[in-house]
């Protein structure tokens, strides 16, 4: 009879064995798709800070000199301060785009403004807020080398990102 | 990962929270120093209000030009203006209708009568 004290083989037992490879099948797949939805919230959220950072230029009326240049002859109103909120962020998915290789996804800000700013100047506003919308996903990603000047389209590692006129309330 | 997107988020966070306060603080003195001229053109001749330029906004340089029109500040590229009614604004010798004001230096505002008895605002550095 075998002295058990002394059994120093170490066999693990197969049930432990099934149960192990069991949990790798299923985590790996799991872990994927995690990685998948943390990127997306974390385009989101880098879009939405950069719309909230869009909407304050807008609201200060603090813009770039060249901009600032062409506001005053174009569009007065937008060089005095003025209230914009942003209010809602939405994206829709548009799948797989084969240009990209990657996974098209339209972003839609909705925000506020004052009701006395004209069509043509809200959409200098909106411009300005889905501009820093596209930026802020770029530098969250450090993807400013695959886009162009005005960040159109984002892209983050699975995703590209694309934005629609801002819906104003 | 998850450790990562939240540091990447609070950065952007966070700078947009130091350029929303730079704007702001760049908005406020262009208002201020709008407001200070307006109140120096309605007080009537010899009216005067000092004010004490901030050494910098946040740590960045900035610039102040007074017009006939409003204010302009500018802060590391960007602009923002405040308007004021259409009144004569000039230097102490009333030789430049562009006065810029510099950081760090103190300005007084006055209201003064020019040579053709109209009413002018001079801005000039208090020496």
């Amino acid at each position: 009879m075998q002295n058990l004290t002394n059994d120093l083989q170490g066999q693990l037992p197969i049930e432990f064995l099934i149960v192990v490879g069991i949990t790798v099948i299923l985590l790996f797949p799991l872990i994927m798709c995690l990685m998948d939805s943390n990127e997306l919230n974390q385009a989101m959220s880098a879009s939405r800070a950069g719309a909230l950072q869009g909407a304050l230029h807008d609201g200060l009326a603090i813009y770039p000199d060249d901009t600032y240049r062409d506001y005053i002859i174009k569009h007065p109103r937008l060089v005095n301060p003025s209230g914009v909120k942003i209010t809602k962020i939405d994206y829709s998915n548009q799948g797989f785009n084969p240009s990209y290789q990657k996974t098209k996804i339209q972003l839609r800000v909705h925000a506020s403004a004052p009701s006395g700013i004209d069509k043509s100047d809200r959409n200098c506003l909106g411009d300005r807020i889905n501009y820093y919308a596209r930026k802020k996903i770029c530098e969250s990603f450090r993807t400013q080398n695959l886009t162009n000047s005005v960040y159109n389209p984002a892209f983050s590692t699975h995703y590209v990102f694309t934005t629609v006129d801002v819906c104003w309330e | 990962m998850i450790t990562g997107s939240v540091i990447s988020i609070a950065e952007g966070r966070l700078t947009t929270a130091q350029e929303t306060a730079e704007s702001a603080e760049a908005r406020l003195l262009s208002e201020k120093i709008a407001n200070a001229i307006e109140v120096s053109y309605s007080g009537g001749e010899g009216h005067e209000i000092r004010i004490e330029m901030p050494s910098d906004i946040r740590g960045s340089h900035y610039k102040v030009k007074v017009n006939q029109s409003g204010v302009l500040v500018i802060i590391r590229g960007r602009c923002g203006y405040s308007f004021s009614y259409l009144k004569s604004i000039s230097n102490y010798d009333q030789d430049q209708y562009e006065v810029v004001m510099f950081p760090k230096r103190n300005y007084t505002i006055r209201n003064v009568k020019d040579d053709h008895n109209h009413h002018r605002v001079i801005i000039f550095e208090d020496l």
